[in-house]
C-alpha cells in the first residue's frame, strides 16, 4: 500500500532550505509516541523522518519524567532506607550522607544512556532523524526550522503529530524553575530546600514531594479534591497511601485551594482557603512545586494553516483510528485523548502505524495501568468502586494486607494492601488496586487477568510462589470469591 | 491461522439511542459467519420485533473505513425512532449499497458488505445478495442472526433469519436476553474457575463446547458459565461485556472543537462591519538601524575555524530571543511556548552556544 520497500538514501542537506523528496511518513515530536512510531515505521519498511526540536530523542518520558524522576526515586529511597531503617535490620552504617551533585550525575547517566539507545535504534531502524521544530505549511507538508540552523521542507503521504504535554502552569505564580518550579526543575534542583510545598496531591507531585522529602526537605502537599493520587486511585487505596506517606514526614492539606502566590520576596508565599470557602492560611516555602496537570502541547505547529481542531482541553480532535479531518494526519500520545501515560503513547503508536500499514490496529483502553512509584507503590488497572458506584454497577471486593504476607513479614515491608472489585454477578475482574511493596510490578498480572476477561477465582485457582509477595495477590483473589487462607 | 479469524463472526448489535425505547423495543445481535466467504453481507437489522423497513439515516464508516467493536456503523430511521447500529466485531467496510437516506429499505435486504479487517479490499470478492446470512452449512457453530435479545421470541424474529441459529437453551428459555456470544469449541484452555464449576455440577468438560462464550475473542468466562447454569441472567454476561468492551474504547464523545479559538473581538478601533475576528494585538512598531559589522566577523570566524557558515538569520532568531529575554515578565502571561522552553529548561542551555 503505502510501503516503500527499499528506504532510497537522502542526503542530509543542513543549514538550507530544501525540497526534499516525498516520504511515507513525517512524524512531529520524538517523544515515546513519537519514536515508538517512528521504530514501528521503520521496521515495516516505510520511509519515514521523526522531528524532534529538543536535542534528544524521548521526549518527556526520558529527559524529563519518567525516567529521571524514577532514577531519583530509587536513589533517594535507598538514601533513606540506610538513614532510618537499617540499624533494625542488624546493618550498622557509619556517617552516611547526601551527595546530591553525584544523585543527579546517576540521573543523567541514566538519561543519556536511554535517549542515546532510542538515537541508535533510529540508525537501526533506517529512521531519519531531524533536529528542529516542525510545523505545517501545507496538508503534507512540514517546514522545520532546524535546530542548528536554516530550514528544511519535509512532504509526507501521512503525518503523524505527536508533540506531546507541558506542565499546566499555576495562574499568577511565574514558573522560574528554582523558586517556583514544575517537574522539571523538582528533578533537577542543586540543593535540598528546607520547606517545599506542591501544589496538587497526583502522582507526579507525590513522587517528586517524596524525593525531596526524603532528602531532608519539610514537604506539605497542598490538594483541591478530597483525596491524593488523583480520581483514578481508589478511595480506600488513596487512603491507606495518604497515612503511610503521612508517617513518612509529608504534610498533607486536602480540599484546600491556592488561592494565590507571591514569590517576590526570598522564597514562595501562598494564600490558601479551604475549598469550600472559609479559613485562610498562609504557607511560606523555599520551592513551590507546581503539579495540577498536564496539558497537550500544539503551540508553534501551525495547525491554523491546514485548519486541525482541538478541544477545550487543547486535545488534538481525532477518531478511533486516530486521524484527524485529515486522513493522513494523526495524533498519538499525550497531545490528544486518554490518560497522560507513556505505555499508552506507545501502544497508540503501534496502533496508529498498523492503521497505516495494515488498516486495522488496536488498543484495549480498559487494561492501561496506573503506578505511582512512591514508597510503597500504588497500582491500578480497570475501574475503582466510585467509578462503579456510579454506573449503578453491582460488584464486589475482596483484600489482603501485606501484613499477613509472610515474605512482606519477612522483609519487614508490611504496609498495603491489594484490592479486588469483581462483578457481584460474574466474578469477572473489574479492577485490581494495590498499594505496597513492588505493587508497579505486581500490576502486570492484573492487566493480564483483565485483557483475559479473567475470574478472581481464576486468579485465585492460580499458583503462585511462596514466599514472594505475588502470594498476597493471589489471596486477595480468593477473599473476592471465597476465603483468603492466611487472612 | 487460528480459526477465530475464519470465522471471526461480524456481528452487529442494534441499540437504540433512546433508553427508555431500547428497554421495550430491544435490540437485536446480528451475526452472519462465514467460512468460505471472506466478505459478508450485512443487511437491514430488525430493531424491534414489529419493525419491518427501515431508513438509513446515515453511514458513520465509509467504504474502506476499519471499524472496531462498538463502533457505531450506521443511524437507522423508522417510523418510530433513531437507532444506531454498533459493531460487536471488529472488521472492515467493504462496500457500501444502499446510502444514505435510502428509504423503506426492507429488513433483511443487503445494506452493506463486511470484510475481515485485514482483508485486502482490492481482491476481495462480493458475495452475492442471496447468500446474505446463509451460513456454510460446515460450520458447527450456525450462523445468521442472532434472534436472543430480550423480550422477542423467535416467532418475532426478523424474515431475513434464514440460516437462524437454534439459540442455546438458556437463552430461548429467558426471553429477555441480549445476544449472548456464541457457543464455539473452546480452543484455549479452559479457565481454572470453569473446569471446577463444571465438575462440581457433574458436567463433562466438553460440555463448555455448548456454552455461549462472551469473553474477549470467544474466550468462556466463569460468568457464561454461571448464566448457563441459570445461576444468573442469562443476558448478564453479554451485557456485561458489551460494557467492557466499550470501556476498552478511548471515549471519544466529548471530542467538540474548543469554541471557536475564543476569538477576541477585533479591536475597537477597526470598527469594520464584517471583518474576520482579529487578534487583540496592539502592534507598536520600532526601527532602530543596527551593525551587523561584528556579526559578520563572528561569522566569518566560525568559517575559518570550524568550515561551518551559520546562516545570518541563526544570528538573528538568536539575538531577538536574547532581546526578548530582558523584557519585563509583562501583564501578558507567558506564551505555552516560552512555558514549554522553560520547562525543558533550554533557556538555560542556549546562550553561549552561538556566542563563541
Ligand atoms: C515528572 C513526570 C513523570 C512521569 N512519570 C511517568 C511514569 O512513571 N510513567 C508513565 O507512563 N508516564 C509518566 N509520565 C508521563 C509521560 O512522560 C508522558 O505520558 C509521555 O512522555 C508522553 O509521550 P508523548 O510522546 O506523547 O509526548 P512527549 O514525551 O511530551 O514528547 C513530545 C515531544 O515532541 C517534541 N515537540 C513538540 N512540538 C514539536 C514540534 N513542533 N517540532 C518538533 N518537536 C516537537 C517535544 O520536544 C517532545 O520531546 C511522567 C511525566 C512527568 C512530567
Amino acid at each position: 500500500m503505502l510501503r516503500t520497500l527499499v528506504p532510497r538514501a537522502v542526503p542530509r542537506r543542513r543549514g538550507y532550505a530544501t525540497e526534499a523528496s516525498e516520504h511515507d511518513l513525517v512524524i512531529i515530536g520524538g517523544g515515546v509516541a513519537g519514536y515508538v512510531a517512528a521504530i514501528k515505521a521503520g521496521q515495516e519498511g516505510m520511509k519515514v523522518a521523526c522531528i524532534e526540536k529538543r536535542g534528544a530523542l524521548g521526549g518527556t518520558c526520558l529527559n524529563v519524567g519518567c525516567i529521571p524522576s524514577k532514577s531519583l526515586l530509587n536513589n533517594s529511597h535507598l538514601y533513606h532506607q540506610i538513614l532510618h531503617d537499617t540499624k533494625k535490620r542488624g546493618i550498622d552504617v557509619g556517617d552516611v550522607k547526601l551527595n546530591l551533585k553525584q544523585m543527579m550525575a546517576a540521573k543523567n547517566t541514566s538519561v543519556e544512556g536511554l535517549t542515546k539507545g532510542v538515537e541508535f535504534l533510529f540508525k537501526k531502524n533506517k529512521v531519519e532523524y531531524i533536529k528542529g521544530t516542525g510545523a505545517f505549511v501545507g496538508e503534507n507538508e512540514v517546514k522545520v526550522n532546524l535546530v542548528d540552523g536554516g530550514e528544511q521542507t519535509l512532504r509526507a503521504k501521512n503525518i503523524i503529530i505527536a508533540t506531546g504535554s507541558e506542565a499546566t502552569p499555576f495562574p499568577g505564580l511565574t514558573i522560574d524553575e528554582k523558586k517556583v518550579i514544575t517537574s522539571t526543575g523538582a528533578i533537577a534542583l542543586e540543593s535540598v530546600p528546607k520547606k517545599m510545598v506542591v501544589i496538587g496531591g497526583g502522582i507526579i507531585g507525590l513522587e517528586m514531594g517524596s524525593v525531596w522529602s526524603r532528602l531532608g526537605s519539610e514537604v506539605t502537599v497542598v490538594e483541591f479534591l478530597g483525596q491524593i493520587g488523583g480520581p483514578g486511585m481508589d478511595a480506600e487505596i488513596s487512603k491507606t497511601t495518604k497515612k503511610i506517606l503521612e508517617k513518612q514526614g509529608m504534610k498533607f492539606k486536602l480540599n484546600t485551594k491556592v488561592l494565590e502566590g507571591d514569590a517576590s520576596g526570598e522564597g514562595v508565599r501562598l494564600k490558601v482557603e479551604a475549598a469550600k470557602g472559609g479559613k485562610q492560611e498562609t504557607l511560606d516555602a523555599d520551592v513551590v512545586l507546581v503539579a495540577i496537570g498536564r496539558r497537550p502541547y500544539t503551540a508553534g505547529l501551525g495547525l491554523e494553516n491546514i485548519g486541525l481542531e482541538v478541544d477545550n482541553k487543547g486535545r488534538l480532535i481525532i477518531d478511533e483510528q486516530y486521524r484527524t479531518k485529515l486522513p493522513h494526519i494523526r495524533v498519538i500520545g499525550d497531545c490528544t485523548f486518554g490518560p497522560m501515560l507513556a505505555h499508552k503513547a506507545e501502544e497508540e503508536a503501534v496502533a496508529c502505524i498498523e492503521y497505516i500499514t495494515k488498516g486495522y490496529g488496536h488498543v484495549n483502553y480498559n487494561a492501561i495501568p496506573s503506578v505511582m512509584y512512591t514508597h510503597p507503590e500504588v497500582a491500578w488497572v480497570g475501574q475503582n468502586e466510585a467509578e462503579l458506584k456510579e454506573q449503578g454497577i453491582k460488584y464486589k471486593t475482596g483484600s489482603f494486607p501485606f501484613s499477613a504476607n509472610s515474605r512482606a513479614k519477612t522483609n519487614l515491608e508490611t504496609e498495603g494492601m491489594v484490592k479486588f472489585v469483581a462483578d457481584a454477578e460474574t466474578d469477572r475482574i473489574l479492577g485490581i488496586h494495590i498499594v505496597g511493596p513492588n505493587a508497579g510490578e505486581m500490576i502486570a498480572e492484573g492487566v493480564l487477568a483483565l485483557e483475559y476477561g479473567a475470574s478472581s477465582e481464576d486468579v485465585g485457582r492460580t499458583s503462585h510462589a511462596h514466599p514472594t509477595l505475588a502470594e498476597a495477590f493471589k489471596e486477595a483473589a480468593m477473599s473476592t470469591y471465597g476465603k483468603a487462607i492466611h487472612y | 491461522m487460528p480459526m477465530a479469524s475464519f470465522c471471526k463472526a461480524t456481528r452487529e448489535v442494534c441499540k437504540l439511542t433512546t433508553q427508555s425505547v431500547c428497554r421495550n423495543a430491544s435490540s437485536r445481535g446480528f451475526r452472519s459467519c462465514s467460512r468460505a466467504l471472506a466478505a459478508q453481507n450485512f443487511t437491514m437489522p430488525a430493531m424491534s420485533p414489529t419493525m419491518t423497513e427501515g431508513n438509513i439515516a446515515s453511514w458513520k464508516v465509509k467504504e474502506g473505513d476499519s471499524f472496531s467493536t462498538g463502533d457505531v456503523l450506521l443511524e437507522i430511521e423508522t417510523d418510530k425512532a433513531q437507532m444506531d447500529v454498533e459493531a460487536q466485531d471488529d472488521g472492515k467496510m467493504a462496500k457500501i449499497i444502499q446510502q444514505d437516506g435510502a428509504k423503506g429499505v426492507k429488513v433483511g435486504t443487503r445494506i452493506a458488505v463486511l470484510a475481515e479487517t485485514d482483508d485486502d479490499l482490492s481482491s476481495l470478492e462480493i458475495p452475492a445478495e442471496e447468500s446474505a446470512s446463509v451460513s456454510s452449512p460446515q460450520e458447527e457453530t450456525a450462523s445468521g442472526i442472532d434472534t436472543s435479545r430480550s423480550s422477542e421470541s423467535q416467532a418475532e424474529a426478523p424474515p431475513s433469519s434464514k440460516g437462524e441459529e437454534t439459540p442455546p437453551a438458556s437463552s430461548s428459555e429467558a426471553p429477555s436476553s441480549p445476544p449472548p456470544g456464541k457457543p464455539q469449541k473452546q480452543k484455549y484452555p479452559l479457565y481454572p474457575s470453569i473446569v471446577q464449576l463444571l465438575h462440581e455440577k457433574g458436567l463433562p468438560v466438553s460440555e463448555a463446547n455448548k456454552i455461549p462464550a462472551s469473553g474477549p475473542k470467544g474466550r468462556l468466562l466463569k460468568g457464561d458459565v454461571l448464566a448457563y447454569l441459570g445461576k444468573i441472567s442469562s443476558s448478564y454476561p453479554s451485557e456485561q461485556s458489551a460494557r467492557i468492551t466499550k470501556l476498552g474504547h478511548l471515549d471519544l464523545s466529548n471530542a467538540k472543537p474548543a469554541t471557536p479559538k475564543e476569538t477576541p473581538p477585533p479591536p475597537a478601533s477597526k470598527a469594520q462591519p464584517s471583518a474576520a475576528p482579529e487578534p487583540e494585538i496592539t502592534e507598536t512598531e520600532i526601527a532602530v538601524p543596527i551593525s551587523l559589522s561584528s556579526v559578520l566577523s563572528v561569522q566569518k570566524r566560525i568559517q575559518t575555524t570550524l568550515g561551518v557558515t551559520l546562516p545570518l538569520s541563526t544570528f538573528i532568531a538568536r539575538a531577538t530571543e536574547l532581546a526578548n529575554d530582558d523584557l519585563p515578565h509583562s501583564t501578558k502571561p507567558p506564551t505555552a511556548d516560552e512555558l514549554f522552553n522553560d520547562v525543558l529548561g533550554l533557556n538555560n542551555v542556549e546562550p553561549g552556544r552561538l556566542i563563541l
